[in-house]
Order: structure tokens, then sequence, then C-alpha cells
């Protein structure tokens, strides 16, 4: 970096909606050479819409991109490849039953093709070689199958993709993208990481999202920070600290009646509703706690602290190899077959994934709302009555104010705050007395947030003991009336959250990281 | 998560294929003690003609399956070249090969076309194509069956090489040692696994998945009319069903043989072990006199274990 | 959701594309209308174009001649859009028939049992086979289409075997009239039967706990579960009922023909999956029902009545119908759903 550096790559109010409801709006992105950036944000801020917008996976709806000083308007992951920017993926992009080598080649094969259409492969393992040992990756023999290799290995394979095809590109400096590279590796493998990314920055600038602060910190020069779908700042990497980076991320002003506080209820001698003891498994160590009827008792954690794992634990999600036991209403929930008693016994489950886990997106709203209570909307025959069904949607259409054109329509169309409502409806409708919420006002726009809430204040209120499991730091401090901190698989931190002397978020924080 | 299940995989991987060579070995010594005959010069010769027939076709079956498709034509294919041939061959003696085994990539070809561009599934539209071109068959022979009377034609597929190899052999081993190359060292061959294993990270990485589409369909039509183009002209005739059974046998053979009826992995080098093991099954059976109806349970049975011990299975609640 | 297939490019579109684009659109929007309305009006136009070649296509006689040929179809095809909807396959419809027919045969000509008795051996016989297939895919985890392909050649390989390789000739003119009397006025009972059958089913498939189940399963099995729903049972009785349904298919072939032959369910089997999809079912679960599958079911069978009628030549009309078949998918295939088309 000399003289006044210039940009490598920009993008200028970038913006992407989906559904007609914006993503990320406004968004000004500047890379360096030799730079590494960080893109910061909450779940859902748009940071990993943002990266897919510069690898040409989505087009952006307004703005521009420019690469190297001319206009940038890639209209396929591939032509984004080959103007220099590759994406190292969390699923990763490559086959595992094909060996290194061709994975790096794949579609590029042509080029290594004679006539015939039979592919020059020691040219292509020569070229592989050449650059894993400029990379210092001797350890990688491009002759054997990608699937043999650890899933970091398999990283360090992606990007040295980037820089084959980036050669064969003949660009001199890509970019490459990463999406969450140590979300699924260890202390060791991080290191690694880091220490190639240092190495590699002299021949290409990275850009990197993590959900874990520190790496921002560690290792980035400079750090964006998203926040609802906007750039709310820029840091440099030297200058900020955690904490700090934290606050712009989550800090708003939080709104006492958002989160309708004053209606949190004391509860003085309430009853246990459900009771855990012992919970072990799955990276999940000797968690115990109770939930009293009418208490909102709140998760919080970084991602993959095991939240999430507890609360699939608890309704039976899988055959979760545990040990320790769940107690509803007194009864202990049997190992096999947990979901089905945990729903006999009156609990619900409002999943992460509501397309795939919470609704069926084919079928209506009123269909998904009964579907746990068919019974309910029988007659004596034991066939399902329209009418009665109708009559049962409408009153949580009503009570819930779900948006859309009626009962009969498919749940497919509607926003995801309004599906999420069906959602909660569905247990509704079957008088639940234990609902267990994994992340439910995720992607749900801030309106549809407030109605969720003002519902669970309403269950409370009924004596419904609610389990909240959530990444959003102001939900789980404004709804909960006690918090409970997670941190590698175990309770770091348990704390009342009483209305009028709620915790900071400062203090949840340092239990967290 | 990933790494867990493709390791298991490895080993199970070897441990099936011991296990196939294993049964395909008592197999052999069964027979060969149950029934002397078994290991006669006229025996072998017979299943050299059924498996070199049967691998040519499963070949073809290979590629589709491992990009994760279906062909339920080759058997329809097989019966329409076979027949073909004899109807071309007293007027267009040698020639009457070529084409009719051109007329099989024809098929296939068009059933790729209408997977791809009409999206509907490759169940269906090979059902549907094996329906239209069995009466397409019935038609050309009026419901007969029909003689190969051209001597070089004839003289083409009973020959043999040194009066050692017959040319059966000979061509299916060139097209099998052919097959192998693709399937390794071509993109075709590297791609289409590639969108059996992952049709979305293929297209993302710039695959053109339809091409290969198409051309896998056209290569499995191509070898179905091979096939059946050597059955009738090795047996001197045709008849309208001829080779039906390739359908359902050369799903077998690629499953039995280790690749995985989803796709995404295998290859074919492992179809001959399935294509064998089928034809010396079925050739067994026969020489131990089975009823037909026995071998066709067998044959049931011997699917539903090939599968069984091939499959990573689901949770029985995933299971489609 | 956007369906990558039809989305329109950003830079320079040349006409074709944009052509296409447009058609693509119109299509899209207009889907659920063509999916209800296409078959219906393929219906129509078929009959017409049949009417028109020969008057005799609309004779009574004929119509009834419809609903006697049309009839097993119809059960089986009903049968196998249960399975269809919880997204599952049934290959072994065919062979189950076959089974059934041949087996009736033999009872009643070897064993002289009452038409009672071989109505509830054939249904009992289909439910067994059901019940196989359906442990293979629950208890084995086999997926269905391989499970069923298995089952398909085995209970082959028992038809061959019970019927000694021939046809199996018997007398029972009590098992005759069930299929080709009369109760009411000069309908065939076949049709009745079918159409009963298709009735209560398709009122099963909209409104029972069983039917809801099903959609649930086909369009999201995660869900479906997570619901409190019983996937296992719901997928076994699914199995079981397809067989059972193929079951009383296969004793109405063998009551109308009063004969027992090896080969005589294979067709069913394209014909069924078609006339299923064709009725607008999607063929990955969730969406359609079984009362649709009457309009696909209407339509092959017309177009087999029609081109017979028409004196079209029996190799011709198989090609014809395979590719009709064909035609007819393209258009009603709700593809929005099949993120890829295997």
């Amino acid at each position: 970096m000399s003289g006044v550096p210039t940009p490598i790559y920009t993008m200028r109010n970038g913006s992407k909606r989906f559904n007609g409801i914006s993503v990320v709006e406004g968004i000004d992105l500047d890379v360096f050479p030799n730079e590494i950036v960080g893109i910061a944000g909450e779940n859902g801020a748009g940071k990993s819409t943002t990266l897919k917008m510069i690898a040409g996976i989505h087009t952006p709806d307004a703005g521009s991109m420019r690469l190297c000083g001319k206009s940038f308007r890639p209209t396929s992951y591939t032509k984004a490849v080959e103007a220099g920017i590759s994406m190292v993926f969390q699923e990763q992009a490559l086959i595992p039953s094909l060996t290194v080598y061709e994975n790096i080649f794949l579609s590029l094969e042509a080029n290594f093709a004679n006539p015939i259409g039979i592919v020059d492969r020691r040219a292509m393992m020569a070229v592989s070689e050449r650059h894993f040992k400029d990379l210092g990756l001797d350890f990688i023999d491009p002759c054997r199958r990608t699937g043999d290799y650890a899933f970091h290995d398999r990283q360090m394979i992606e990007i040295a993709k980037a820089f084959v095809l980036a050669e064969y590109f003949h660009i001199d400096h890509p970019i490459i993208l990463l999406d969450e590279p140590t979300a699924a590796i260890g202390e060791r493998e991080i290191r690694i990481l880091f220490d190639s990314i240092r190495r590699y920055r002299r021949r290409a600038s990275f850009v990197l999202i993590t959900h874990r602060l520190a790496e921002y910190v560690e290792l980035c020069d400079r750090i964006y920070v998203f926040k609802d779908g906007r750039n709310v700042g820029e840091f440099a990497g030297e200058q900020i600290s955690e904490q700090s980076l934290h606050r712009v991320m989550v800090g708003r002003t939080r709104d006492d009646e958002y989160f309708m506080e004053k209606r949190q209820l004391k509860l003085v001698g309430a009853p246990i509703a459900i009771s855990v003891k012992g919970l072990s498994g799955h990276n999940v160590q000797n968690v115990s706690f109770e939930v009293r009827k009418g208490e909102i008792l709140g998760i919080g954690g970084l991602v993959g602290c095991g939240k999430e794992a507890v609360a699939k634990a608890i309704v039976g999600f899988e055959p979760f190899p545990s040990n320790g036991t769940i107690e509803v209403g007194g009864e202990a929930l049997p190992l096999r077959g947990r979901g089905k008693a945990a729903i006999v016994r009156g609990m619900g489950f409002v999943p992460k994934e509501r397309k795939t886990e919470g609704i069926v997106p084919y079928m209506s709203v009123q269909a998904n709302m009964s579907l746990a209570s068919l019974p309910l909307v029988s007659r004596l025959s034991g066939f399902i009555s329209g009418s009665r069904e109708r009559i049962l949607a409408e009153k949580y259409i009503n009570r819930l104010r779900v948006r859309c054109k009626g009962p009969t329509q498919l749940c497919q169309f509607l926003s995801g705050g309004n599906q999420q409502k069906v959602v909660i409806a569905k247990w509704l409708a079957r008088k639940v007395q234990v609902l267990v919420l994994d992340n439910p006002t995720r992607g749900v726009d801030v309106g549809a947030k407030q109605e969720i809430y003002g519902v669970l204040r309403d269950l409370a209120e009924e004596g419904v003991a609610i389990l909240l499991v959530t990444d959003d730091l102001p939900e789980l401090i404004g709804m909960s009336n006690r918090i409970l901190v997670m941190r590698e698989g175990e309770i770091q931190f348990v704390c009342n959250a009483p209305a009028e002397n709620k915790p900071t978020e400062q203090e949840l924080v340092q239990h967290m990281v | 998560m990933l790494e867990v299940s493709l390791v298991g995989r490895r080993d199970s991987e070897l441990w099936r294929r011991a296990i196939t060579i294993f049964v395909f070995t008592i197999a052999i010594i069964s027979f060969g003690v149950a029934a002397p005959s078994f290991f006669t010069i006229a025996n072998i010769r017979a299943i050299e003609l059924s498996s070199s027939v049967l691998l040519i076709a499963s070949i073809g079956a290979t590629f589709v399956i491992l990009m994760g498709s279906i062909d339920l034509s080759i058997g329809a294919v097989a019966s329409f070249c076979g027949m073909l041939v004899a109807r071309l061959a007293p007027d267009l003696g040698l020639w009457s090969v070529p084409i009719a085994c051109l007329v099989g990539l024809v098929f296939g070809a068009i059933n790729g076309l209408v997977y791809v561009y009409l999206r509907i599934p490759s169940i269906l539209v090979t059902l549907g194509a094996a329906t239209t071109i069995s009466g397409a068959v019935l038609f050309i022979s009026d419901g007969r069956s029909l003689s190969v009377s051209n001597a070089a034609v004839i003289d083409m597929a009973q020959g043999a090489l040194a009066n050692m190899v017959p040319n059966a052999v000979l061509v299916s081993t060139v097209i099998y040692g052919v097959a192998i190359l693709v399937g390794d060292r071509t993109r075709f061959g590297r791609m289409t696994l590639a969108i059996g294993s992952d049709e979305q990270v293929a297209a993302l990485i710039g695959v053109k998945v339809n091409t290969i589409k198409i051309q896998a369909f056209a290569l499995s039509g191509l070898l179905a009319g091979i096939a059946g183009v050597l059955l009738a002209a090795r047996l001197g005739s045709a008849t309208v069903t001829m080779g039906s059974y390739m359908t359902l046998d050369t799903i077998t053979a690629v499953v039995v043989g280790g690749t995985a009826i989803t796709g995404g992995f295998g290859n074919v080098r492992l179809t001959i072990i399935g294509v064998l093991f089928i034809t010396i099954l079925s050739d067994g059976m026969n020489i131990l006199a089975l009823p037909p109806y026995l071998q066709t349970i067998v044959q049931g049975t011997v699917i539903l274990l090939a599968v069984l011990l091939n499959t990573n299975r689901a949770s029985a609640e995933d299971v489609k | 959701m956007s369906n990558t297939w039809y989305e329109p490019q950003t830079t320079g579109s040349r006409s074709g594309v944009e052509v296409k684009v447009q058609i693509a659109q119109f299509y899209n929007r207009h889907r659920p209308i063509i999916n209800a309305i296409g078959p219906f009006l393929l219906l129509m136009a078929m009959v017409a174009v049949f009417a028109l070649i020969n008057p005799r296509f609309l004779s009574w006689i004929n119509l009834f001649n419809l609903m006697r040929q049309s009839s097993i179809l119809l059960i089986v095809s009903t049968g196998i859009t249960f399975v269809i909807l919880m997204g599952a396959l049934d290959l072994s419809v065919g062979a189950i028939v076959t089974l059934v027919a041949i087996s009736s045969a033999v009872l009643i000509r070897d064993f002289d049992v009452g038409a009672v008795g071989i109505a509830v051996a054939a249904a009992g016989i289909g439910a067994l086979c059901g019940l196989a297939n359906a442990a293979l895919v629950l208890r084995l985890r086999l997926p269905s289409f391989v499970a069923t392909l298995g089952t398909m050649t085995i209970l082959g390989g028992v038809s061959t075997w019970i019927s000694g390789g021939g046809n199996v000739f018997f007398q029972s003119p009590n098992l005759t009239w069930i299929a080709s009397g009369s109760v009411i006025g000069r309908i065939p009972n076949s049709g009745v039967l079918a159409l009963l059958i298709f009735v209560v089913a398709s009122f099963v498939g909209a409104r029972s706990h069983f039917g809801r189940a099903l959609f649930a399963i086909g369009g999201g099995g995660l869900t479906a579960r997570l619901s409190g729903i019983d996937v296992l049972r719901t997928k076994a009785v699914a199995f079981v009922v397809s067989g059972m349904l193929c079951g009383v298919a296969g004793l109405l072939l063998v009551a109308r023909t009063s004969t027992g032959t090896s080969r005589i369910g294979d067709d069913l089997l394209l014909q069924a999956i078609a006339a299923v999809v064709m009725g607008g079912t999607a063929l990955s679960g969730g969406s359609g029902g079984v009362h649709r599958t009457l309009t696909g079911v209407l339509v092959i069978a017309v177009l087999q009545n029609g081109l017979n009628i028409a004196g079209v030549h029996t190799y011709l009309q198989i090609m014809v119908t395979g590719f009709i078949v064909v035609l007819s998918v393209t258009i009603t295939l709700d593809r929005s759903r099949l993120a890829f088309i295997k």
C-alpha cells in the first residue's frame, strides 16, 4: 500500500430485496489491495447477502459495483470467478467424490483437453501441485479424493482454487470472500487458517464474515458493521475492541414498550411447568434449569454454544443421545418417542427454520393451523370439517393479526413474520402448556416482531411456560423473566431480569465470548 | 458431519465390494459343484454372450444413474434396434448395423431433450418412451419374429478373433475400456458424477448441466442400441420383446456393482462386477433347471439385497 | 421464492430469451388454472375428435364399455395416488394386480371358493403386498423406488409360479356378474364399484386425518413429524391401502375375463402414474389430490377407447398412447416445486 490507494473493488448504494422485503439497502463498500476486510453484524443484518452480491450469486436491485475501475455486473458466479472474485462457501462448493485437482478445474477442463475430449490430467495435477507448494500446502495431494480430506483442509483447497483460477484468468490480485469459515472448525485449525490468510494477503484481498467478534479484531485491517441491512460503521481493526464492536452491531435504544416489559409477570410460588436436570450429549454438558408457569426463560449465547441443541433435545427433535431427565408437569419425558410424548403433554415447538420445520408451504393457512389439533376441527365421524377449520383459522388470524388473503391462502405466499404467526397459532390451537421457541423473530419485520412479543406476553399471562432461545440480545433481555447464558455447551451464567432491573448487554456478552 | 459420513462410506464401500466378490466366488463354486456342465465350453460361451450384451447396455445405464436419473427405456430401445437390424439387413447388408445403432442414439437424445427442456422427471420420460418404442417395435415387425438373414452381419457377430475370443466379447471389452476412460478422464465422466452428487454446486461452478444430461441419455440410447443389435445378430433372429429384460437387469447390475441408485457415487468400472454377477447367477439357475418364476424371485431379492448393502440409508421418516 | 429457471437476464436480452420469458411468466401466473382445467380441456378435445371420427364413440354401448375398461385403471390409480401424495412411489401396483388376479383364478378353479371369499382374499393379498412394501421402506429404509421395484419383480415371479406359466381358466358366474352385470340399469357393476371407491377415497384424501397427514408428509416431512403426526404409521397405511386397492382391481380384472394370465397387470403401472400426474398431483408429493386422478384416468381411457373405435392399428395405438401421455404430463406437471428434476 503506497501513495493514495485505490480500491480494487467498490460497491455503491448496493440494495437487494427478497419477496418485496428489503434485506440490504444503500451499502457502500470498498476493498483495497492486500487487505483483509471484515463485515460484522447480527444474524439477518445482510452480511451474507452482500457477499453473494459481490460474488455474482445475487444481482443487486439497485446500486453499482466496480472492479479495477471498470463497471462490474456479473450475471453469475462463474462470471465473477472469471473476473477474479472467488467465494469460499460455508457448505463448501466441492464435490467429495472427485479428486482435488478435478474439483479445482471442474468446468475448466476444456482448456486441458485434447481434441477428443480426454483431459490432460498430468497438466492439471502439475498446476495444482505448483500452487499448493506456493501456498505452503504441500501436504495436499491433488490426486486424492476430495472427500478424504477433513473439513478445514478442504477449506484450504477452496482457497487454493481461487488462486489457481485467478492465474488461469490472468488476474493478478484476486478477491477471496470467506463466508463463516470458522464456524465448523476447531481452535488449532483456525490458527492455521488465519496464518495462511495473513501470508496470502500479499497476493490477494480477503473479505470475511464470522460470528466470533474476536476474529474480526484479530485478523481484519478494516471492519464494516452492518445493522438491519445498512452499513452503520467502518472501523480500523487495530482501533476497536470486541466490546465496542458488539455495541455498534447491536446497540439500539431499547424501547421499553417494544418488549412490553410492564407486562412481565412477577411469579411468586408459581408451579414448575418443566424441569431439566443434567442434560448432556451432543456438545451439551450438564444443563439444568426450571421454567415456571407464566415465566419466560431466555437462553442466550453465541452461535454454536449449545442453546439450540438444548431446545431440540427437550422437544425431541431428533434422537438425542442424552443423559439427564426432562420433566413436564412432574412426569419425565421418554427418550424414544420424545417428540410425540412432548406434544401429548402439551408442549409446542416453534423451530428456527420455519419453511422446512414449522409450516407446510403448499398447504393452506387453515390446514397448517389445524395440523397439530385435527380432532378439534373434525366432526363426530372423524372427518375434518372445512367450516370448523375455517372458523379456527379465522379466530387465530384475527388474534395474531396474520396478514393473508384468507384462511385458504397457501402458506408459501405469506411473509416470514406471518408464517411464523401461523406456526404459533398451530400450537395455540392445541392450548399448549409449554412453548419452546428457537429464534422466533429471525427474518421477521419489526412490526410483526412486536405482535409476536405481544402474543408471548398473552400466553405468559394465561400461565404458559415459555422457553425462548434467541440470538437477538435485546429480545433476550427485554422478554425474559430470567436469563441463562451458555457457552461451549455449559451454562455460564444465570440471572434474574425483572422489569425494573434488566441486565445490560455488556453483562451478558462477557459471559458469552 | 460430512466427514464422518464420507469416511464411513469409504470403509463400507470396501466391505461391500469384498462381500460381493466373496458371494460371487461362492456362487461360482457352488454352481460348478452342483452342475458339472457349468464349466463346459458351451456354457462359458453362453455366459460370455449374455454378459457382453448386458455389459454394453449397463454402461449406458451407469452414466445415467450416476447423474441421479434413470433410464427405463433401455429394454425397448434394444428390442427396437435389434428388430431394425433384422429388418434392414437383407437390403442394406452390413450398413444396417451402424444405422440401427444410430437410431438408438437418436432415441436416447430425444429422451434427454424431453427430460431437460420439458423438465419432466426421467422416470416418466423414459417410461413413456419405453411404451412408445415397444409399440414401434410391433410396428416394424408386424408382431412377428424376424430372422437376421444377412451373412455378413451374422459373421460379424458370431465370428471370433483367432477363433478364440468371440467378437461379441471383443466389442464389449473395447466399449468397457473406452467407458472407463470416459468416466475417469473426460469432462463428461467427471461432470455426470458432479451433477449426481450435488447438482446445485455443479451448476454454481459452471458445469453445463443441460448438455451433460442430454449427452448421458444419448449415450445410454446408443449403447442400448448396440446391445440390441449385437444380441439379434448373434442369435440370428430378433423377437419383439427380446430386449425387455435389459431394463431391469441393467439397473440391477449397476446397483449390485456398487453404484448408488441416487447418483453421485460409483463408477463404470464397478458395473462389470454386477453384470457378471447377474449373468452367472441366471446362467447357473438355468443350468440347475430352476423354474423361471423362481429365477425372477431370486432376481428381485438380489436387487433389494444389493441396495440394502449399498446405500447410506436415511432415517425412516426422510425416506421417500 | 424465485424460480431460477425463468429468471430474466439482466444484461442485454435477445428476443428469443424475451419471448421465452414472456411465455414462462404467462404460464407461471396462470399455472393453477392451467393445472386445474388443462386435463379437462384435453379430455373434451379428445372426446370431440373421436366423436367426429366415428359417432359410434358416443353410443351408450361404447360409453358403458369405456366404463368397464377404465374401472380397473381408476381403482389402481386411486390407490397409487395416496402413495404419490406423500412423495413416494409404488412401482409394484401392476404386479400386485397380476398376483391377485392369478391367485383368485386358482382359488376358484382348484378350491371352489365362493365370490365373497374371493373378494376377501383379493383385498387381503393386496393388503399383504402393501404391507411388505411398507416394511421394506420403513423398516429397512429402502427408497420406495427401489423397494417397490424389488417387490414388483418378486411378485411377478410368484405369479408365474402360481399360474404354472400358463393361463388359468375358471367358471364363476357370481364373479362374472360382479364385473359385467348391472345393478343399476345397464351401467356395468365394475364401473359403479370403481366410482364408489373413487368417491370414498377422494373423501378420505381430502377430509380425513390420514389424508391430511399424507399432504403434510409430502409437503414437509419434518414439519409433519414436529407437529405430532405419526409419519411411520401414515406411510405404512398408504402402502397397504394402495396394495389393497390393487387387490380389488385384480379381482375385477379376473372377473371380467374369467382368466388369469401372467402379464395381465403390466401396462397398468405407467398408465396409473401418468393418470395421477396428468390429473395434477405432483410426483414430489404434497399437492393435488385423489379427486384429481379421475381426469387423468379418463384421458387415458378415452384415448385408448377412441383409438380403438377409430380403427387405429393396435401397434400405432401403443405408440400414440405413450406419446400423448408424455405430452399431457408436460402441460400439467407442476414444476415450480421441483428444484431439481431427476
